[in-house]
């Protein structure tokens, strides 16, 4: 009886998680689709040669939230930017925005969690990578 | 315009309606772009084996929530658990969490429906830019010094930020609407 229970809880237990899976599958495959053409057409290569570096932290700030690469690609990068000395703002700012912030993720954070708190939890999210960004620099400088 | 979106979105669902933008836009891209079809379908191909993996585990998460039912220790740390010790749960699940975020939202919406709520869900996503397992990568690129602190600083941001979306929301009501 117990075992026909537990078997009876199994299958239900299986059916929701794959009926949950199907739900869940159209909006990650949407944003592999939109990742691919990120992937192949955005570049940020130029951000290492601008000259004016705090226009740069900005556009680092807001091209990196729209792009999902993996973190080595970032890595890489992030230290052509230049010194960490110098460039240790743009670098955190780079590295934080890239993983915090994510725009082509927002309609699937807003299909699960509501679009008022993905807007919210993305824009703060962009500001702190600011905050981070600066506290990084001051702190590397401290110690 | 707008009453065919809600029509269709009613119909089929909203994340039906987003696959199809998202196929739609990819093929009017690669219509213009056709030599670069094989290295676009090269980069979903990687993407997906990349994720397959951890959506495995997640998904097994999932079923074994629904295994366990709502009478367990976890469930009950979930529900009845005191904000701070879920806050650096969430911080810690953040932190040892890899692969795209989009892939854990399932699993937070359950936690979400166990208990948790949506400002933890912001401390675990920023939290997921310490990256543990990366550490020597980043050590290699930026020293020790510089990783020790970005590290540290996003762990205390993790819980600010987190605890500030609390605040917002408790005090600004068109948020809670």
């Amino acid at each position: 009886m117990i075992k026909q229970d537990f078997r009876q809880k199994i299958h239900k237990s299986r059916k929701q998680t794959l009926n949950g899976l199907l739900n869940n599958l159209p909006i990650i495959l949407g944003v592999i689709l939109l990742l691919a053409l990120f992937q192949k057409y955005i570049s940020f290569d130029f951000l290492t040669q601008m000259q004016n570096h705090h226009f740069a932290v900005l556009l680092a700030n807001v091209l990196w939230s729209i792009s999902a690469w993996n973190p080595v690609t970032s890595y890489i990068i992030a230290s052509e930017m230049g010194n960490i000395e110098i460039y240790g703002f743009l670098i955190s700012v780079f590295l934080i925005a890239r993983v915090t912030v994510g725009i082509i993720q927002i309609p699937a954070e807003s299909f699960y969690f509501g679009k008022k708190y993905a807007i919210l939890r993305n824009l703060l999210a962009f500001l702190f990578a600011f905050l981070a960004g600066y506290l990084i620099y001051l702190l590397y400088h401290i110690f | 315009m707008f009453l065919v979106y809600q029509k269709l979105k009613d119909k089929i669902g909203w994340q039906w309606i987003f696959l199809i933008i998202s196929v739609l836009v990819f093929l009017v891209v690669v219509l213009f772009h056709l030599q670069d079809f094989p290295l676009l379908i090269q980069y979903i191909g990687q993407t997906s084996l990349k994720i397959f993996p951890i959506l495995l585990v997640v998904y097994l998460f999932l079923f074994l929530f629904s295994l366990l039912g709502t009478r367990n220790k976890f469930q009950h740390f979930l529900s009845q658990g005191s904000y701070p010790k879920k806050l650096i749960f969430t911080v810690f699940f953040g932190i040892i969490s890899s692969g795209p975020i989009y892939i854990w939202y399932a699993l937070l919406k359950k936690l979400h429906q166990s208990g948790l709520t949506w400002w933890h869900i912001s401390a675990f996503a920023y939290a997921r830019a310490i990256k543990i397992p990366m550490f020597p990568i980043m050590i290699a690129y930026f020293g020790l010094k510089f990783t020790l602190i970005f590290s540290f600083v996003l762990l205390v941001l993790a819980l600010v930020q987190s605890l500030l979306v609390d605040f917002l929301y408790r005090n600004i009501a068109f948020l809670r609407k």
